[in-house]
């Protein structure tokens, strides 16, 4: 008899518990659907920072200045001395969307989109832009390819 | 994410095979599998048991014509002579083929069909690498032909230190783990797993293999001793199918692993399986930005970059052993203040099989979607084009990864599914066995909160790292 009480105890308190987790957590994530949300709908946004850290370091190289408005929009990737200028990127995309970027590199290369297979190659001190449909969900490395150095990390989400 | 001179995107064995990696779960789904985890936990505190169920793993043999079909001589050749004749290509294509990892057969063969796959095909089918087994082949067969030429077996010239116990097998797979995690770690232009590394990784193996079944006796060291007889067959005790005395029998799924952790170095070969996986998850997410600090201090500290990275990784990797091991301790340690008739050592091996289950979901967590991806070039390309320099030996060589193949959701729901399904059976175990050696069911349930706790936290932990993935 008393083992049932005991029983029945444990088992209100296991759903008590559950639920008081479960809706803590997801609390937690609703507040992060909500900035989830917008980083999606401005794909571009995140690597704002990075591009603009890579645009003012190539600054200094002269010539960046006029290529403001494009970078804002579609994230660019800048390889100096065959090294990606501010580390290495993350950019996210909804699944449905375009996975855009662009690779501006100061040594002929090869630049590999791993998992969706795209291969473009760059001319050194010339530019290269990527416009794939993200079909595919998961997480891809671009690199270039033959120096086996990785510029940036695709996030492809569920949409 | 760390940028400037550390290599960022450290490139571990599924970055340098696969194109696609993980996207984090979700915290709603992290929610969810916390809370059925908790849930879970709670039902069999109060559903408890009071008799043990798979102490006694009920083995019966099936009809002589179906394990004769399975086990005879024939099959057991055949089957030794396919692990004989996959160990030469790897050794081949290693030396031979590209030295780019990806479209070599000997890495995608190595790392993932046969170290991922058998572990699979152990926990579904019982011990099959037994039979495909190259090293076992070769040592019975010169046994065989030493045999018919002497007229009868030598004894081994030495007695296998039996208090050793599993320990040479511990050590061999943590030097495997750590030329697949630390040495083999790419983004430099030196790669480390490159497939020529890999034969002659497998060359030394195999020569260090047959010394030790020279002088140890086979049988004895493929027990104890040889690595992966001793890594699958932990995995294998999972499985409801057994050969004893050349007889296929059936038996209780689970209850094989309740005679396994008698030997010493048992519970560390469990706790170096949950480690490495840990440590492999870690790097790519959790771990990601502590080790890159170590590396730019090292780095800072005039060390190459090929040096500081597998001296950072290396030091990682030990720490996550210490972690998982000392979880592990500090849970049993509480267990033993419940009665104090088992020392906490003994307890330890007790307990460890229970954390059989909670290894492999680690592994299908973190390698079912490699698994996915790269077993479509192991049976297209990579067949095909072993050495990768263009050959088309079945007419496959064409073929790719589908990435598309599974979704992201479906990974993920593969993923906490498998690491709840873990800790449920983890907990069956456990409570099994604590009825079984306390007797006293009142002394049993006690015990099991310490280890539920425990599992909690390992199963927490497996959730964590998910959550962590690829960020």
């Amino acid at each position: 008899m008393q083992s049932s009480t005991r029983n029945l105890a444990i088992g209100a308190a296991a759903v008590v518990l559950a639920v008081v987790l479960f809706v803590v957590l997801q609390g937690g994530d609703d507040n992060d659907d909500g900035g989830a949300a917008t980083t999606t709908t401005t794909s571009a946004q995140p690597a704002e920072p990075d591009a603009g850290g890579g645009n003012g370091a190539t600054g200094g190289n002269g010539g960046g200045g006029g290529q403001e408005p494009p970078a804002a929009e579609v994230a660019k990737i800048v390889v100096r001395n065959g090294q990606p200028v501010g580390g290495v990127q993350e950019l996210e995309f909804a699944k449905g969307d375009t996975i855009r970027f662009v690779v501006a590199s100061d040594v002929a290369e090869e630049v590999h989109l791993h998992g969706y297979d795209v291969a473009k190659d760059v001319e050194a001190g010339g530019r290269v832009s990527f416009d794939v449909s993200a079909t595919i969900e998961g997480v891809f490395e671009v690199e270039l390819e033959h120096s086996v150095v990785p510029l940036a990390e695709i996030a492809v989400t569920p949409g | 994410m760390p940028g400037g001179l550390f290599p960022d995107a450290l490139l571990p064995i599924g970055h340098a095979l696969v194109g696609r990696q993980d996207l984090p779960i979700p915290e709603w789904l992290f929610a969810w599998g916390a809370s059925l985890v908790l849930i879970v936990s709670f039902v069999a505190l109060s559903v408890a048991w009071h008799r043990a169920r798979f102490e006694d793993d009920g083995w019966r043999p099936l009809g002589p014509a179906v394990s004769r079909a399975v086990v005879n001589p024939v099959t057991e050749t055949v089957a030794g002579l396919v692990g004989l004749f996959l160990l030469a290509v790897v050794v081949w294509s290693g030396l031979q083929g590209t030295e780019a990892p990806d479209r070599n057969f000997s890495v995608t063969f190595v790392f993932v069909t046969a170290w991922l796959g058998l572990v699979v095909a152990s926990v579904l089918l019982g011990d099959v690498f037994r039979a495909f087994n190259p090293w076992r082949a070769v040592a019975r067969a010169s046994g065989g032909v030493f045999k018919l030429v002497a007229g009868q077996s030598p004894p081994p010239p030495l007695r296998y230190p039996e208090r050793l116990g599993r320990w040479p097998a511990v050590v061999a797979i943590l030097a495997f783990v750590w030329f697949e995690l630390v040495y083999g770690q790419s983004g430099f232009q030196t790669v480390g797993l490159t497939p020529n590394s890999v034969a002659v990784a497998t060359l030394a193996y195999t020569a260090y293999t047959f010394v030790a079944t020279a002088l140890f006796g086979s049988e004895r060291w493929l027990d104890r001793g040889e690595a992966f007889s001793v890594y699958f067959g932990m995995f294998s005790r999972l499985a409801p199918f057994e050969v004893r005395e050349g007889r296929l029998g059936v038996r209780k799924w689970l209850a094989g692993t309740t005679s396994w952790v008698a030997a010493p170095g048992s519970v560390a070969l469990v706790l170096l399986t949950i480690g490495a996986t840990t440590f492999d998850g870690g790097s790519e997410g959790a771990l990601a930005d502590p080790i890159s600090s170590v590396f730019d201090w090292l780095r800072d500290a005039g060390l190459g970059p090929v040096a500081a990275l597998r001296a950072s990784n290396t030091l990682f990797l030990a720490l996550t052993l210490a972690f998982v091991a000392g979880l592990f301790w500090a849970g049993i340690y509480g267990m033993h203040t419940v009665k104090a008739a088992f020392s906490t050592r003994r307890l330890g091996s007790l307990f460890a099989h229970a954390f059989i289950p909670i290894a492999l979901a680690y592994l299908v967590a973190h390698y079912f979607s490699l698994v996915v991806f790269q077993e479509q070039a192991q049976f297209t390309y990579l067949l095909s084009d072993p050495l990768g320099e263009g050959k088309d030996y079945f007419g496959t060589a064409g073929g790719g990864i589908d990435y598309g193949l599974i979704s992201a959701t479906a990974v993920w729901y593969v993923q906490v599914a498998v690491l709840v399904i873990g800790h449920v059976t983890a907990l069956v175990l456990g409570h099994d066995r604590a009825i079984k050696i306390y007797g006293d069911t009142r002394l049993a349930a006690r015990s099991q909160y310490w280890m539920l706790a425990l599992m909690v936290a390992f199963t927490s932990l497996g959730l964590y790292l998910l959550s962590q993935a690829n960020q």
